[in-house]
């Protein structure tokens, strides 16, 4: 323990020495602007003047945190403010670092739009067939690493006293990624309450926000409270690795205990950390209790139990990235212990997973020939029956609509066997050659020239397709 | 202690009918800025995955006859809304017994496909009176708005040109909040594309309401106006 420090100061820039440039986004709180000059780092003007020192203690908290290994995963996970930024007297807005380009997706429009936690907490085949995404299946170990990443991103603002909640951990706050192993980067740390030891809240801060509806902690109302970030790990954790909506606040706020079954691929359920005994489900369901918001696991907990399920299930690799990319790979140790009993108004169970009882494939809409009693039907696949003729465009000049139903390209037999033939040509090639070799025909050292050109060509292209289909595993 | 909650569990739905006067007077200006906006709508909902999973749109165009353009559908997987064109008269009573079938398959399907549903919406465009008889166009209304119909649907109206006011309000059922009507002098051509974007905009809102558990139709935003409050239908 270093002797008393001062408090840090906070880092404070005047708003005149800004040149702000394009308005990258605007809501309800202010404006953020790019700043050329500045790359990497945004403004964020406030509508109102801020009130209270709350800010200046936010931007000045990590430099108060003794472990550098911690203040390592909030500059590399999150976009904590860097500076507050004064006109004067009064403090008008902050300084704060960009999302990576690799926390955003790519739709089938070209638009990179960011990778908010929505892409991930319903059925991938869904996002597929909509946005042309590759996302990891359902149960998939990167899910379980994208919320060991969270874990330990919150692990670190649990450090230190005062420590930092968040407060609205919602789908647009937390942008995730697998480029470069399973990553997470928080948003809005600039709403951040500083809580002391024994949860009260440090500092006076009059703001009231509410918390994102559907992603909130139904034992709140208003300012979130020192729990809230334990109750949305325990969410985020259902909701990403089993790719669904989980729907339960609802539920929680009428006073019902909730009973929660989460899909678990069926091999994976076998594994000692992911079995029906398995301490991970305790750790849920206390994390999403109503009854008793204090006995909700801290971060560190989560983050510990989350790391022996990634080295139980074989993925270390994806747990070292995380520790990579965020800097940091001191194991966590939770601050309450991983085992222990299920809370009473909460129950979370495994669930051997089956298919989905609903297909998604996308739609195309043309004009089709005229005529009447054409019945307009959605390009849905799966058990929905197909569509009673009630629908039906009643006749006349420009047409009913014809809808064409795009599935995912199959692998077709006509390409199957021109497959087939490419390699009976190949085969074929080949032993032309050696028995030109044999009889010492003429021509042979030639032949085996192109041979062998084209032998190295193919293993080119085999070895460029296995780097593609490995390096995400690789983290490269 | 309540039902299990898996993995099929969905958050429920909220349905926009776009209901589109098609008539001659319609064409030019009006239509071409529905088709301009058309595009945009279908972006600013079905590219953003919170919002495209909890709203269902459809377009259903009417003159003397109504049709569906867009069947009712996750606005994510649908490639491009198609453009529509003017055709003739203004039956009001076609849009409604079109609807009235409409809106009841559509649930029926949804809920084979295990959607829930938040009480429908039926957004209304025209641009002139009803050229039917008035004892058959209030007779559809009248099976449209019937209450002991479950499916019945929140209807907001949007009139400009020959549009008639109290033709409008009989058509909301004279709930406040419900019908609105263009200022005198106004010109379409920048009218309506305020009002496409007020749709969009209202769409989100309401999608942003559906996650807080307790649904709204949020109409567009005008001086004045509070959101309705929706029921559950299921």
């Amino acid at each position: 323990m270093t002797a008393p420090q001062a408090p840090p100061v906070p880092v404070v820039v005047a708003r005149r020495d800004l040149r702000p440039g394009p308005l990258l986004a605007e809501g309800g709180e202010g404006r953020v602007f790019e700043l050329p000059d500045r790359p990497g780092v945004l403004y964020k003007e406030h509508r109102r003047p801020l009130h209270g020192d709350g800010l200046q203690r936010i931007v000045a908290w990590p430099a108060a945190l003794a472990d550098a290994q911690l203040r390592s995963r909030l500059t590399a996970a999150t976009a904590w403010p860097s500076a507050v930024v004064t006109d004067g007297p009064a403090t008008v807005g902050l300084l704060m670092p960009r999302a990576p380009r690799r926390f955003s997706v790519r739709h089938r429009d070209g638009v990179a739009r960011l990778a908010t936690l929505s892409y991930l907490t319903a059925d991938p085949a869904r996002r597929s067939a909509a946005y042309g995404l590759a996302l990891p299946a359902q149960g998939d170990p990167q899910r379980i690493a994208v919320v060991y990443a969270l874990a330990r991103v919150l692990e670190a603002m649990e450090a230190g006293d005062p420590h930092v909640v968040h407060g609205d951990l919602s789908a647009k706050n937390v942008l995730w990624s697998t480029a470069q192993g399973p990553q997470v980067f928080l948003l809005d740390l600039d709403n951040g309450e500083l809580h002391g030891a024994d949860g009260t809240p440090a500092g006076a801060d009059d703001r009231r926000r509410a918390m994102t509806p559907n992603w909130h902690d139904p034992t709140v109302e208003g300012n979130p409270g020192p729990f809230t970030d334990r109750y949305s790990l325990g969410l985020i954790f259902l909701r990403l690795v089993g790719a669904a909506h989980f729907p339960l606040q609802k539920r929680q706020a009428a006073g019902e205990a909730v009973d929660v079954e989460l899909d678990v691929p069926a091999g994976l359920l076998r594994a000692p950390s992911l079995g029906p005994d398995a301490p991970i489900w305790g750790v849920a369901s206390r994390s999403l209790s109503v009854a008793d918001p204090a006995a909700r696991p801290p971060a560190s907990t989560w983050a510990a139990a989350l790391d022996d399920v990634l080295v139980d299930l074989g993925a270390r690799a994806l747990r070292d990235a995380v520790h990579r990319a965020q800097g940091s790979s001191a194991p966590s140790i939770p601050a309450q212990p991983v085992a222990g009993p299920a809370a009473p108004d909460v129950a979370v169970r495994p669930r051997a997973a089956r298919p989905r009882s609903q297909a998604w494939a996308r739609t195309t809409i043309t004009a089709g020939p005229v005529g009447p009693g054409r019945a307009a039907i959605t390009g849905r696949a799966g058990p929905a029956p197909g569509r009673p003729s009630g629908g039906v465009a009643t006749g006349v000049p420009l047409g009913p609509v014809r809808v064409v139903t795009q599935p995912p390209p199959p692998v077709t037999a006509a390409a199957r066997a021109a497959l087939a033939q490419a390699v009976v040509q190949w085969a074929g090639m080949h032993q032309r050659t050696y028995r030109r070799i044999r009889t010492g025909q003429g021509g042979a050292a030639r032949r085996v020239a192109a041979l062998a050109f084209i032998d190295f060509a193919l293993a080119c292209v085999g070895l460029l397709l296995v780097a593609m289909l490995v390096s995400p595993f690789l983290g490269i | 202690m309540s039902d299990a909650v898996g993995v099929e569990e969905r958050y429920a739905v909220f349905p926009f009918y776009l209901c589109l006067d098609v008539s001659a007077s319609m064409a030019g200006a009006p239509l071409d800025s529905v088709n301009e906006q058309l595009p945009l709508l279908r972006s600013a909902v079905g590219e953003d995955p919170a919002i495209a999973e909890v709203i269902r749109f459809g377009v259903v165009t009417f003159s003397d006859v109504a049709r569906t353009v867009l069947p009712l559908a996750d606005l994510s997987l649908v490639e491009v809304i198609p453009p529509v064109g003017a055709e003739g008269r203004t039956s009001y009573a076609a849009a409604f017994e079109h609807l009235r079938r409409q809106i009841e398959d559509d649930y029926t399907a949804g809920r084979a496909t295990g959607d829930k549903w938040y009480r429908p919406a039926v957004v209304l465009i025209s641009d002139g009176r009803p050229t039917d008889e008035e004892a058959r166009w209030k007779a559809a209304h009248a099976a449209l708005v019937d209450p002991s119909w479950k499916r019945h649907p929140n209807i907001l109206a949007f009139g400009f040109g020959q549009a008639d006011p109290e033709v409008l309000a009989a058509v909301t059922e004279g709930k406040p909040n419900r019908a609105f009507i263009a200022d005198e002098g106004s010109n379409p051509a920048t009218l309506v594309p305020e009002l496409m974007k007020g749709l969009i905009s209202s769409i989100v809102s309401s999608s942003a309401s559906v996650y807080s558990g307790a649904a709204q139709l949020a109409p567009p935003d005008v001086a004045g106006m509070t959101a309705i409050a929706v029921d559950q239908l299921d």
